[in-house]
């Protein structure tokens, strides 16, 4: 899938586009640990993401798990409706700092 | 069907195929068969997802705890919760040796109550 990249400051934001499903959840999994190897901050920004589903909750609940050990800080910003839903199915709504913009999201990490 | 159903209904499909894929023929050689059957109906659509695994209810398995925290969540469980969450009606049987998962879903939203409150 493709997934954007950008460094604002510290913060890195990952950008992944399209659909986080069982095909691509991998590489996206990949990706964020990489990101957050890389940086101690990090937005998922969810601008262009279309569809998830239980195997990209995964991804991001292995990440955020292993943040909290290392002491790492993960941030989602911009959900469209569907995703929200999702999220609130799942309890991800509580368990993670979701934001309405980027900025927000990037700001709340600074 | 409206666009918000229709997108529920792909991703509860997506979760059932891929429980399938997963757990219907671990350690069997050669795996099995996973069976589709689109079914239009005036209201709606019903999907049956059949696999010749051995028996086995996902819907009887108790849904993960989604009010734990971060430390306490456990990877897993999320696509049957989802399953149940998004469609109208979901129901499982054993039928000639399947394992049949039938999910209906209204064209409309209106009505169901909202998954997300």
């Amino acid at each position: 899938m493709e997934i954007q990249q950008q460094q604002q400051g510290h913060v890195i934001v990952l950008g992944p586009v399209g659909r986080l499903d069982s095909l691509s959840c991998r590489e996206f999994e990949t990706r964020l640990l990489a990101a957050l190897d890389q940086s101690e901050s990090v937005v998922v920004d969810c601008t262009a993401l279309d569809y998830i589903s239980s195997a990209g909750l995964r991804a991001l609940l292995v990440a955020a798990k292993r943040n909290r050990t290392s002491g790492g800080r993960l941030a989602l910003a911009v959900l469209r409706d569907s995703i929200r839903e999702v999220f609130d199915i799942s309890g991800f709504t509580a368990i993670f700092a979701i934001h309405p913009t980027v900025a927000a999201a990037v700001a709340s990490l600074g | 069907m409206a666009a918000v159903q229709a997108s529920r209904l792909e991703l509860a499909i997506e979760e059932a195929l891929v429980n399938v894929c997963n757990y219907a023929y671990i350690g069997q050689t050669p795996t099995g068969a996973v069976r589709c059957r689109v079914v239009v109906q005036p209201d709606g659509l019903r999907v049956d997802i059949a696999d010749e695994g051995p028996p086995f209810d996902p819907l009887a398995r108790p849904d993960p705890d989604t009010a734990l925290d971060l430390d306490q969540r456990e990877p897993g469980g999320l696509g049957i919760l989802l399953i149940k969450s998004l469609v109208s009606e979901v129901s499982y049987r054993r039928e000639d040796g399947r394992n049949v998962l039938t999910i209906r879903m209204d064209k409309a939203a209106a009505g169901k109550p909202d998954a997300a409150s």
